[in-house]
């Protein structure tokens, strides 16, 4: 771990992304000398014991990446590890499973970073995820178990407003941008959701974490594509589809579900009049006021702190300046 | 290794692992067992005792696991056997589904939530019959690996070994008789991690009933003749284990399919095999013997 955190600082002066070195580990099904089946199959030397206990624990395995038999299928699981690190998981389908038994062969690969690296990304797991992609469809997947494995190069995708001031990101269409409210609400109130049925889990998780203060955004366990395990015990799901036992399940975890196609829920009262100036914001197409106010909340804040914010941005007729906050 | 102190069960306390759930919980959030076999255990008013069938992924668990209950249910031998609500025969109708149309039933994941679990109520008919509810999860080879591997990773796994009143292990008899010492390396590992969770004195060795049971016995049918001979041969790693450390160990042959086919596709690097036709042998002897020592 001792090349860790490097940023490549030529890189970011030239123009090119930034890129930063951090631990990665594979996991997915082979048949090695010493065992057969679901294993780690490479992991760089800064991953200590822990963590890979940890990420046995929560990889997913035959079957656990929704969409089985779509070879374009790809997941998202990111969550913070007991050593403090956060994992963050990119899941593919890698060929047939190996046994013959039938089912694709889950893939897994992920990155190990600490809060300054991933401060680098914002705080964006998509971020993350987008790197990850890159080097999985330049690198390839790994299908043998390997001795050892270098720490990782990745580039750093953070930007979501270019040097002129301008939103780089698409905005998500208004029917669906109805709901990050209700869903920040949900998660600023520090429950469990799930979200099913969402067609673009990507786009809409990333301007998710964009209206989160940066405290929050940071420590946000999700999934997207992998299906439902309690052991996992993460705070937010994107399933494509919820079969009967799963929504039970949910149900019994107590995690709020919400569904496309339904109507759209109320905001959490106590986070109203925040979320409610962010959709004012969103509505009125001001989306770099919007990020900026959010990006600007210091640390750990209170409901009251945040709609005390949103109280005095009201009051004054053309916002606050991000110095003021 | 049945706990001498029985939990006092309530509707919501976990059998496995003793976690208290929300009532309606249909599984410990703990371990992910399912709350249904709490419920059932609650109402049969008996101790049920856990039999672990162990072994390393794709030793053949699932399929084993699975004809044992069909043959139980089918009332083979002198057994009359009642599965405990409907996900007891969840297990058994995927196996057997799937080799009526010639494949292997998928792999079992690791995550623990999408294990089967068989709660049976079995009785050996007889002069003087014998009731025994039996609690029966097919556990992921990989999952039981990493836990011997680091104990603690999977919790489910330990509450159960530390809760089993047997055990049934099972062993790539195929394998080793070709040499591959990973079977006995592994089945040697489950043994000494139970051993550990036992923590007796070095002289006193661990009770609890181990049936070993190798598997894929056609592919070298000399297994059957004369199983202990064949392990201590082909697995003598375990073979003296065991005589160091059990006090209650019995070797069994076994096999479920008749003729095996195999399939290659251009673009994958693995064979696929194909079950022609299920021949149970051995089967049932493995389980008959473990009741008889319950």
């Amino acid at each position: 771990m001792d090349d860790q955190s490097t940023v490549n600082e030529q890189s970011s002066l030239t123009g090119t992304p930034k890129r930063i070195q951090c631990d990665q580990a594979a996991f997915t099904s082979v048949r090695s000398l010493m065992s057969e089946g679901y294993q780690i199959v490479g992991a760089s030397n800064g991953v200590i014991p822990q963590e890979k206990a940890d990420i046995i624990r929560n990889s997913p395995s035959h079957g656990s990446l929704c969409r089985m038999g779509d070879t374009l299928a790809v997941g998202l699981l990111s969550y913070t590890l007991a050593s403090g690190r956060r994992c963050t998981t990119y899941c593919c389908h890698a060929g047939k499973e190996q046994s013959g038994r039938g089912g694709d062969r889950v893939y897994s690969h992920m990155v190990f970073m600490d809060r300054p690296d991933f401060a680098l990304f914002n705080s964006d797991v998509t971020g993350v995820h987008k790197a990850l992609e890159e080097v999985v469809h330049q690198d390839g997947t790994i299908l043998e178990k390997m001795n050892a494995m270098k720490s990782l190069q990745i580039n750093v995708h953070s930007q979501s407003i270019d040097e002129e001031g301008n939103c780089t990101l698409p905005p998500l269409p208004n029917a669906v941008a109805e709901w990050l409210w209700p869903v920040a609400g949900e998660i600023l109130a520090g429950r469990k959701t799930a979200l099913v049925g969402w067609e673009e889990p990507f786009a809409f998780l990333k301007w998710l974490l964009l209206i989160l203060p940066q405290s929050v955004r940071e420590v946000v366990d999700v999934s997207i594509n992998v299906s439902f395990s309690p052991s996992r015990r993460l705070k937010l799901l994107f399933l494509p589809d919820l079969p009967v036992h799963v929504g039970r399940l949910l149900a019994s975890q107590a995690i709020t579900l919400m569904r496309d196609g339904q109507p759209v829920p109320p905001i959490e009262p106590a986070y109203a009049p925040w979320l409610e100036l962010l959709r004012t914001l969103w509505s009125q197409g001001h989306f770099k006021d919007m990020i900026g106010l959010a990006a600007q909340v210091p640390g750990q804040v209170s409901a009251s702190w945040l709609n005390g914010l949103a109280h005095k941005y009201n009051l004054s007729e053309t916002g606050l300046p991000a110095s003021s906050l | 290794m049945n706990d001498t102190h029985t939990p006092v069960l309530s509707r919501s306390t976990c059998l496995i692992c003793g976690t208290q759930n929300l009532a309606e919980s249909p599984l410990c959030i703990e371990c992910s067992a399912p709350m249904a076999i709490v419920h059932d255990v609650i109402a049969q008013e008996r101790e049920p005792r856990i039999v672990s069938i162990v072994g390393e992924s794709n030793v053949g668990k699932t399929v084993y696991l699975g004809f044992l209950l069909d043959m139980l249910s089918q009332r083979a031998g002198d057994f009359d056997a009642i599965p405990k609500g409907a996900y007891s025969v969840e297990l058994q109708q995927n196996v057997i589904s799937h080799l009526a149309r010639r494949t292997f039933p998928p792999k079992t994941p690791m995550e623990a939530v999408e294990w089967h679990w068989a709660y049976y109520q079995v009785c050996r008919r007889g002069p003087s019959p014998k009731w025994v509810d039996l609690v029966m999860p097919d556990m992921a080879g990989e999952s039981l690996a990493a836990e011997l591997a680091g104990p603690n990773t999977f919790k489910v796994i330990r509450g159960l070994l530390r809760r089993s009143a047997g055990v049934m292990l099972l062993v790539d008899a195929g394998l080793a008789a070709n040499g591959s010492p990973r079977g006995d390396f592994f089945a040697l590992k489950i043994l000494s991690y139970i051993d550990a969770l036992q923590a007796k004195k070095s002289d006193e060795k661990v009770d609890t009933p181990a049936a070993v049971v190798l598997c894929k016995a056609d592919y070298c049918p000399e297994c059957f003749d004369d199983p202990r001979s064949f392990a201590k041969a082909n697995l003598n790693r375990l073979w003296n284990f065991c005589e160091s450390r059990f006090t209650n160990v019995s070797f069994f042959a076994s096999s479920v399919v008749g003729s095996l086919a195999y399939a290659i596709s251009p673009k994958e690097d693995f064979v696929t095999p194909i079950p022609l036709h299920a021949a149970p042998q051995g089967v049932l002897e493995p389980f008959e013997w473990m009741i008889n020592q319950l």
